[in-house]
Formats: C-alpha cells, structure tokens, sequence
C-alpha cells in the first residue's frame, strides 16, 4: 500500500497540484484535501492518513496576516484532530504558506502548546516578495524528511514575501534542518538569522521550511534536488 | 455596538522601513520616519469580546493590541485610510470566519483601516504622499478620527430606472449628452441613438444608453479597426494559413494551437493603457486579472500556465517639473506598476514569463501596459461552448460594486489632463483572492461537463459578458439576484460595472446542482441570475420580488423595472463606423554621422552606454519580485545563467505534469524602431519573435502569434500607418505560414495637456510567438558552454543602426531599419532547424536590441567564460558589427570541429571564439578592447535599479 498523504487545501492556496506531483513521483498516494469542504465539515478527518502536508500560497488571501486564518481553523475547530496527529507522530511538511500555518499553530517550532504559537515568518527583511534559486544546506537533526541527507546541499527555489524566521530566545538549534548556503543577501533572501530556512519539531516528524523543494521535481527542469526529501519522507513511514 | 481596537508593530517594522525609503526616493526627502498601525472596528460585540479577537487580529509578540491608538497628532500628521462606508470590506469574510473560529458568533461587520504617521513633513506633504500612494478615491476615504459611526454596514437603496428622451435634441444638445454622461460617443454615435429610439418607438433607457455606449466603444467595438478592415484582413491571413495546429481563431477570448497528448495551449494579450495612466497599481492589477481571465474564458474553460507583464513608460529619471500636468511621472508609474504585478500576479500562483520595461518619451503621457496570459486545456474543450435556450446565468465569483464604471468608454477615449479627476471610477479594484479561487473550480466544472458556456466579465462588465453570450439564444437577467458589495447602485451601474474577479458560466438545469456543489466546496460565491431564452432578446429586469430562474419559464415575463429590453440585432447593428482619407505620412529622414572612436576610453563608453541603456541593462529588481517557478514546470525562466541573472531570450515550461513535453513563448517589442518605421518595425517583431523561438530548437512550422498593436488616437495619416503597419504584418504571416490566432488593438495613445497639447505614443506592436517541443531537454539554452568552441552570426543580417539603442545613447533615431529578405529568413529558419536535430549547436541566442555586442556580454555572463570578438569579419566597421540590431539573425556557439559545415549550412560568418577568462576581448580595425565580464555587470546592474525600487 502507498502511504496515504493529505494535501490540504484552502482558497488561495496555490502549490498544491504540485506537490501532489511530488508525493506521487515519491511513490505516495496524495489527496487533496478541503479544508472547509472536507475537514470542518466532518466528512474527513485530519487524522485519517499516514502523512500531512500544507502547501504554499496565500491562504485566505493572506489576510491579517500570512497563514493566520488557516491556522486559527486549525487550532480551534480542529485542536483535537491536530493534537492527535502530533502525538500519534503522523509527519507533517509545510511549505511556504504551510510553514506559515504550522508556526501559526504553534507546531513549529514546537515548544510551546498548540495554539500558542512562539514563532513568527515576518516579513522579508527587503521588504518585498522575493522569488529566486537557492542553495540550502542540510543540517545534522532528528527530522525524519532528511535522515541519510546531512551535509548535502539542495539548489531549489524560493518564492516569499514573510520568510524571516524569528525564533524564541530558548530556541534549540539542534531543531535547524535548512540553512541557506551564505548568510548574506540575497543567498539568504529573507534576512532570517543565521540563514535559517527550514526547522523541525522536537520528534523529528514535523518539518517547515520556505523554499519549493516540490518545484525541482524532474530532470528537465534546472534542478531535480527536491524530489529527494519526498522520497526519503515517503521511505521513513514505510 | 462597535469596538475599536488598534494593532501595532513593536520594534523594526519592514513594511514601514520600506515605504519610507520609497517615499525618500519619491522627493519627500524631509521625511525621517513612517509609523503603521491597523484599526479594527467591529460591530455586534463588547470591548471585552474584542479583546479575545487578539489571536486573530495580532501577533502575541510582535504587536501592541490596544484600544487606543498610539499615533499622536502633536509628533507628526496622522492619516487614517479606510474603505467608504459604501464598500465592503475585502477582508470582511477573512473576519467574520476568523470570529467565528474563536467562538466570537456575534460579529456583524468589521471594517479595518491603516493609520500612517509621518515624521519630518508637514500635514500639507503627508496628505500629498497619502493621496498619491497610499489610497485609492473610487473605494477607499480619509477616515476622520472624530466620526461617530452608528453601523459600520454599507446603507443605501437601489435607484430607480429612468428613461433618456434624445428627441428634438440637436447636435450641440446631444454631443453636450455624450459629455456630460461620460459616454464618449461621437455625434454620428448620438444620433445613430436617436434613430435606434426612433425606430423603437419608445424613449431608452439610462442602461440601454450605456449599454450602446459600451457596445459600439472602440474598445468593445473595435470601430478604427472595422472601419480600417483590419479585423478582416488579420482573419483572413490566418484562415489562408489554414495551419493543422490551430484550434481556435480570434472568436474566442484567447487563441488555441493544439500541444501534445490531446492537450491544447492557449495565448492571449490584452492592454490597460487609460486606467494605469491615471492609477497605476490598480490599473496593473487588473490589467493582470482581466487576461487571465481571457484564459479561464477560453473555450471551455483553460488553466493559466504563465503571464506577462510588458510596460511602456516615459523616462522615469524625467525632471518633475517637466512632467505634463494630469499625468503621473513615469518614475511613479514604474515603481507603482511593479508593485501591482507582485501584489496581482503572485497570489494568483501564474508563473510570469516576461517581467518587460520599456521606456520611450512618448509613453510619458498614455504609458503602455499589456498583460499576456497562456493557457492549458484538452484540445476537445477548445471550441467555444454554445448556451442553449433554458440553461441559466450563473455569476460567479466576487461582488459587483462601483469600481470601473465606463472603463470601456474612457479606454477609447483620449487621456485628458482630468481623466483622473472626472473618470476616476473607470479605475477597477483587484482582489486576487477572488480570482485564485475559481481559477481552482473551473477546470474541475469543466471536467465535470458543468459548463455549456463560459465568459469572464471585462469591460462594459455583464452588458458584455451577458450580450456576448447571449446573441445568438436571448438573455434574460434579473440584476436584483447580483450580490453587491456596494450598496445604492442603480440598475445601470450594475448592468455595466467592471468590477472584478467575476464569470459569467452557462450551465444547464440538470447540471446546476453538481455546478454548485463544486462551487461551494471551493468556496467560489455564486448566484443564479438569469437564462438563456429562446427569444434572441437581450432582456434585463430589476425585481427583488421574481421568483429564482431555475423556476422560471424558459423565457420569463419581463417583471418589475424594464432595465433593457432590445432585440440582439438592433444592439450589433447600427455603429456608425469613423471614414478615414487614408494618408502616407511624410518619411522620417534624419541622417546620422556614424561616429569614429579613435581611443579605448571613446570605445568602452559608448559599449557601456549600450549596455546601461534603460531598455536592456538589468531588470531582474523587478522580476525577482513576480514569482518564476509556481506551479513546478518552468524550465527557462526571464533570467538564467550560473548566476541567475543573465537574461533568456525566451521562455519554456512543460505544463503537463510529469512529461518532457515544452510550452515555448517569445516577445518581440521594441518601441525606439517605430519612430523611424513603424510598418518596418512591425516586420521585425513578427521576425524577432519567431527567430527567438526558432534558435530555442522550436520548428518554425509549429509557431503560432499574438499581436497587440497600440496607436495613437487616429487620424488620417495614423490610419494609413495602421492599415500598414497590420498588412506587413498579414503579408509576412502568409509568407511564413505563422498565424495570428490572438490579438488585440488600442488606439488609446494619446494624452491631452491641459495647454491643448497633443503628446502621441509611438506606434507600438508587441508580437508574442508561442511554439511546443517534444523534449524540453533538447531546448538550446543561452550560456556559453566552453572555452575553444567557435562563434557563428548566423542568418540574413541587414545592418543598420536606425532606431537602435546605440543612436538612442547618441540622442538619435536615424532614417533606416534592418530590411532583412523575408525569404532569407524563413530559409535560415529551416537550415538551422536542420542543422539543430543534428545536434551541433551548443548555444545559440537571437538578435535584438542592443545587437551583437548586447548578446555576446549576456552570454559570457550567464556561463563564468569570455569572448574574442573579431570585428572585422563582417566587414560592416567595428560600430555596425557591435550595434547593429540584426533581427533575424543568431549568435551560435558550436564546436570548433563543427565550425566550418555549420556555417557552410547556414551561410554564416565565424567571427570569433569563446574563451576562459571571462572577458570581451573586441578586436577592430583600430586596435583591440578587452573589458571584464565582472566590470559590465556591475555597470549594467545600476541604471534600472536607481530607479526602480
């Protein structure tokens, strides 16, 4: 059986599709997943599944701010299904928008409770959108979406507006999966402190970051480096 | 109730930094410090109930949330910017729901205002920044802090219909009508009304005339161009082409060539000159909305695979004082533009293929803003769906409000130095919220055989929309069933709104619920507003009392207020058409000394100013702001190279997931051309665009073409420059056998100054080309790939430096362009087709402006090598063989064990080698120049960055 993974979806979001591509060419059964239609509704649940994955875009429009909305749906009308998913350990990824969201639950990083987020994504220090190809080192840490892959780089694109990860003074570095190669503008294109670009929870199974590993999927396109944590993701619940 | 609480930023806020650098560059030097704050005023709960809100309405460590504001009076002027009481709230659902999910069921309404305080300036330049940036007068109000609000609701009851009696008026009397009512019609327009009421027997409508106005515009009617038979002569071209991969021609809102595995590619342009004059962000907007809904509208419905934005301006280093009274400075519209496009095209997840500026001084009165959006859709689904008599009008998507009132009749008109005062409401507001969402539903009703029709609302909003698909069935529409987000319109204004992010879908009764259902599950509002009738009338009523149409029959009385009720052949027939003298113009003739550069010094001056030339240095400030790689199938993006900043000279993504299969576009636009040539000009366009796609490995039998032509208001010697400037183009496409299937034409460009000045436009072509390849990695990429390979130009080269870049630095245009043989070209097409399937070229990039050199500093910049260009093998002088904008003609890097049959085969010249270090090395007849790659770039980097922030 193909592992089953649900991509969730609420308007605005605009990744989906391609992610969906990414988890089947990982050898998963993706479904999109409403989240008004199909989740608050009560015909799904959240749980029913053996992954999670929130795509980017500008859910809800970005309104108030990025991802907020989305995550309030989340921490409220589904706290009982998101809790269950954290403790029963099913892996969740969220890009872009998605990383948005999971640090609007408080998942990410993930020391606080649900719900109570102690993170932030601000607003690129440029203070405008930024959509280019980064180079992203990947770090030594527990997150089961990389194990095998530390020390690799992975040349894949970014494309945000709110990227800056700001992280609460307690923060245990061991957390870091993603650095941006160079610290510096623009090969760290947000201005987040010592380049991080993507973090994990205190088990591993939760994992956030900002670029679009799902855009560098096939051989034809300038980079195929990102199908690799899809399919290293898929083999660590197999 | 209303509570009000006030959301603050704590420590560095970015967005604040960023306007007041903005503002800085602006000329309000003074200013020192921007402060931001948001007010939520909400209706329905208690102060204490507001105050559980904060998880939604702010962030627990990086913002204040208080119930009084922080911004003081007494420490620099404060502006409050909020929506009219009128308008609803775009962030109203986003609200309520986010309420609601806190447990908080007892919100109403909630409205949100930013508040701005300026430190440095007085009260009098604050209000101006604010006013010029900072709020949009056709929705938005200076929210005074003392209003006492009793309901934050928008008030206000529908107006009645009213009749218009034209009879007996003369012609002073009826062209002082047009005037006042904003109409725009001419008097041979006013008086063909009067017969059409003549004829009916009755007096029109308030919406009838608007509807007319609307339907017989320039802009909805295309009368220059139907006058001109230029519709015609571009139809009948493509029809004689008869090319096996068209689908759909020009009836339809976008074109159709079929791609691969059942599957087809759609393209379409579309201009927005008039409202991004006046308001350039939201002008752009909507400029980006309106073509991607051509492609959601196309057929039965397509998916937008990637956008354009391509913009003409005036010099934007342009002194403020000498920019005309009533236009915006061309600096002001560029940033504005540009932030308009991110804000637009990035929600909407719609890879952009071609961010473009172009700058020109006679865009400084009417600047150019065209849009491109192509599509994917199966091929089985191209041809435009047909509404059967009983199907229903649904209107999907977002409300329809005041926003872009006339906007079709003030887009034909000239731009006056009061077009932003008198015709502010022709600007519309954009929301790509709206849009992403059915942009999401409609392949999926499309799949799902929910759609018997399907149209977007542009200009002249449901009057277009619904007389369009109605005409050759009948209309039926009760305008008391369309959600409205403005409150106290009258029914004409709705008939004609050009609000935005809305679709007019077809559906049949049997399919209505599933249609529905699919609406709902992706959250797209939607109303049923009328049906599609058996009585080849367009019937409009207002009657919030009728029954819904699903329980109407097929064709209902007409009850309530009559908004329009007039038979299709009437509304189509009866445009008077202008009569043009066509007249030749007098040629432009300025001889140019071609200079003579004795010194090194003389030499990498006039190279640099080339490179630095507004028009081709580094745009890339603006396109990394639009986002390239959504949708995870770009394979060449705007810029690429090691670096990822050397410009491509095309663009190509595999649309359909998992295989190799290439979408490929071009676009050729070159305005400094059209001042010596504009009929020339356009050869070269249609040649550009085609030979960009052809050096990608694209078969020059498999290119189809989009034009966007874009002229001055016309008159008898524009008409013939026109009717010239389509033949050339109708002539070259036969030739190729390369069909226009998309297209569409202004004669907008003109601004009137307040001293009765006339400032034109040149006449402007832009030529998109759209190709498919099998394989996306066969697809000949730019950089060059290694040291000892050999450099070809290959194909017909004709130099000439007329309206090149190099003149433009000179102050210059010259009096001739390239002439390349048509029948040169198409042959070097096919020879380097040939010569490409046999694998031997390992870079190649098409000529444009800028010439040789341009390209050859591009190439070496995208792959860390350099260049020895020898000057003298093409025997042209130094000047011409770097300068000279060959179009039609490659550079092409091959082996050098390849050099010799490659050039043989394709008649070209080895002029010179690619090698280590990464510089040029120019050799000439007077001695060698040798610049840094690095030295270039850095110069090349600057000029549009300064200005564009």
């Amino acid at each position: 059986m193909k592992p089953k993974v649900k991509v969730l979806y609420a308007p605005g979001n605009n990744c989906h599709h391609e992610l969906i591509q990414a988890f089947k060419m990982a050898g998963a059964d993706p479904q999109l997943t409403l989240l008004t239609a199909d989740l608050l509704s009560g015909r799904q649940s959240l749980t029913d599944c053996d992954m999670i994955a929130i795509p980017g875009g500008f859910s809800f429009g970005d309104h108030v701010a990025a991802g907020r909305l989305f995550a309030l749906e989340l921490n409220t009308r589904l706290a009982d299904q998101l809790k269950e998913a954290r403790e029963r350990h099913i892996p969740m990824i969220g890009i872009c928008n998605g990383f948005q969201i999971l640090v609007n639950t408080g998942l990410l990083p993930g020391s606080a409770e649900i719900g109570h987020p102690d993170g932030l994504l601000d607003r690129n220090a440029s203070a405008i959108f930024e959509s280019r190809w980064v180079d992203m080192r990947i770090e030594r840490s527990n997150c089961i979406w990389t194990q095998g892959m530390a020390g690799e780089t992975m040349h894949i694109p970014m494309a945000h507006g709110e990227g800056r990860l700001l992280l609460p003074e307690d923060y245990d570095d061991s957390l870091t999966v993603f650095s941006y190669v160079g610290e510096e503008y623009p090969a760290n294109p947000n201005g987040s402190p010592s380049g991080r670009a993507g973090i994990t929870d205190s088990t591993g199974h939760i994992l956030g970051l900002m670029p679009h590993p799902e855009r560098a999927i096939y051989d034809w396109s300038p980079s195929n480096e990102g199908l690799r944590l899809f399919e290293t993701g898929v083999k660590a619940i197999r | 109730m209303i509570s009000t609480v006030y959301v603050r930023r704590t420590g560095d806020d970015p967005i604040a930094r960023h306007m007041l650098i903005r503002f800085q560059k602006e000329g309000a030097e003074a200013l020192t410090e921007v402060i931001m704050e948001r007010v939520f005023r909400l209706e329905g709960i208690t102060s204490e109930e507001a105050f559980k809100l904060k998880p939604l309405l702010s962030h627990a460590t990086t913002e204040d949330f208080t119930s009084k504001s922080h911004l003081i009076d007494t420490d620099g002027p404060v502006f409050e910017v909020g929506y009219q009481r009128a308008v609803t709230d775009p962030e109203l659902p986003s609200l309520l729901r986010g309420a609601r999910a806190l447990g908080i069921d007892n919100l109403i309404w909630a409205r949100l205002a930013h508040r701005y305080q300026f430190i440095g300036i007085d009260s009098a330049q604050a209000q101006q920044l604010v006013e010029r940036h900072l709020y949009n007068p056709q929705v938005q109000v200076l929210i005074n802090a003392n209003d006492v609000w009793d309901t934050l609701q928008p008030r206000g009851d529908a107006g009645p219909v009213e009749t218009i009696s034209l009879k007996g008026l003369s012609d002073d009397e009826l062209l002082e009508f047009s005037e006042e009512r904003r109409l725009f019609l001419s008097l041979d327009h006013m008086k063909a009304l009067q017969t059409v009421a003549e004829k009916l027997g009755r007096e029109l409508t308030d919406a009838e005339v608007e509807m007319f106005a609307q339907t017989w515009s320039d802009h909805c009617f295309h009368t220059t161009w139907k006058s001109l038979g230029l519709l015609e002569a571009l139809g009948k071209a493509t029809y004689a082409i008869d090319h096996p991969l068209v689908l759909s021609v020009f009836e339809d809102n976008a074109g159709a060539m079929e791609f691969y595995d059942g599957w087809a590619l759609t393209i379409k342009g579309e201009t927005h000159n008039s409202p991004t004059a006046v308001s350039p962000y939201g002008g752009v907007m909507t400029k980006h909305g309106g073509v991607i809904r051509d492609t959601l509208g196309c057929g039965q419905g397509a998916l937008p695979i990637g956008g354009s934005t391509v913009m003409g301006l005036g010099d934007p280093g342009m002194d403020w004082k000498e920019v005309p009274h009533g236009a915006l400075h061309p600096r002001t519209i560029l940033t504005e533009s540009i932030r308009g496009t991110a804000d637009y095209c990035n929600p909407m997840g719609i890879p952009m293929m071609f961010p473009v500026y172009r700058f020109h001084p006679g865009y400084t009165g009417k600047c150019l803003a065209l849009g491109h959006s192509i599509g994917l859709l199966p091929a089985a689904r191209a041809p435009k769906g047909k509404p059967q008599a009983g199907d229903l009008a649904i209107l999907a998507g977002g409300r329809t409000g005041r926003d872009g009132l006339h906007g079709a009749t003030v887009s034909s008109a000239s731009m006056t130095s009061d077009t932003h005062v008198v015709d502010a409401t022709h600007v519309q507001i954009g929301h790509p919220i709206e849009e992403r969402k059915f942009m999401e539903a409609i392949p999926v009703l499309r799949d799902a055989d929910c759609l018997h029709a399907i149209t977007d609302l542009g200009a002249a909003g449901l009057s277009s929309a619904g007389g369009e698909m109605g005409e050759n069935t009948g209309i039926w529409i009760n305008l008391a069933k369309v959600p409205l987000k403005t409150q106290g319109m009258h029914p004409w204004e709705i008939w004609i709104s050009e609000s935005q992010e809305r679709m007019l879908l077809c559906v049949s009764p049997d399919k209505l619920k599933q249609a529905e259902q699919i609406l709902d599950n992706y959250e797209v509002p939607h109303s049923v507003i009328g049906k599609f009738t058996d009585t080849m009338r367009c019937q409009i009523i207002f009657d919030p009392e009728s029954d819904d149409a699903v329980d109407l029959p097929v064709s209902p009385q007409l009850t309530g207020q009559v908004v329009v009720d007039l038979d299709f052949e009437t509304l189509r027939k009866g445009c008077p058409l202008p009569v043009y003298t066509l007249k030749r113009p007098d040629a432009v003739t300025e001889p140019v000394d071609i200079p003579k550069y004795k010194s090194t010094e003389e030499w990498k001056n006039a190279i640099f100013n080339v490179i630095c030339h507004l028009n081709i240095c580094d745009q890339s400030s603006a396109g990394y702001q639009f986002d390239k790689t959504v949708q995870g199938n770009s394979i060449v993006e705007p810029y690429g190279g090691v670096h990822g900043n050397m410009p491509n000279d095309y663009w190509a993504a595999a649309p359909l997931r998992g295989k190799p299969y290439a979408a490929v576009t071009s676009l050729g636009y070159a305005p400094l051309l059209g001042d010596v040539d504009s009929v020339q000009m356009s050869r070269l366009m249609v040649i550009e665009s085609i030979t960009r796609l052809v050096a990608a490995g694209v078969s020059p039998a498999e290119i189809v073409l989009c034009d966007n032509f874009y002229t001055p208001r016309i008159n008898d010697t524009l008409a013939w420059e026109l009717k010239e400037m389509v033949m050339a183009c109708c002539d070259l496409s036969i030739k190729f056998g390369t069909p226009f299937i998309s297209g569409k034409d202004s004669s907008s460009g003109t601004f009137i100054g307040t001293d009765g000045q006339r400032l034109d436009i040149p006449p402007t072509l832009a030529v998109m080309a759209m190709g498919r390849m099998p394989n996306a990695a066969d697809l000949v990429s730019k950089p060059l790939k290694s040291a000892g390979n050999t450099l070809i130009l290959a194909g017909p080269a004709s130099f000439e430096l007329g309206g090149s870049i190099f003149f433009d630095t000179l102050n210059k245009r010259g009096s001739t362009l390239p002439n390349p043989d048509p029948d040169d070209v198409l042959r070097f097409w096919t020879d380097y087709h040939d010569v490409w399937q046999s694998g031997a070229i390992q870079a190649a990039s098409a000529i444009s402006e800028g010439g040789i050199l341009r390209r050859l500093f591009e190439m070496a910049m995208g792959s860390e090598l350099g260049v020895t260009f020898d000057t003298a093998k093409l025997r042209t002088g130094a000047i011409l063989a770097l300068f000279a904008e060959t179009i039609g003609t490659m550079i092409i890097e091959v082996n050098s064990d390849d050099a010799g049959p490659v050039s043989d085969a394709l008649g070209g010249i080895i002029i010179g080698n690619v090698k280590n270090k990464p510089e040029l090395t120019i050799l000439t007849e007077d001695g060698n120049i040798s610049l840094t790659i690095d030295s270039m770039v850095k110069a090349w980097e600057r000029p549009f960055r300064e200005v564009a922030i």
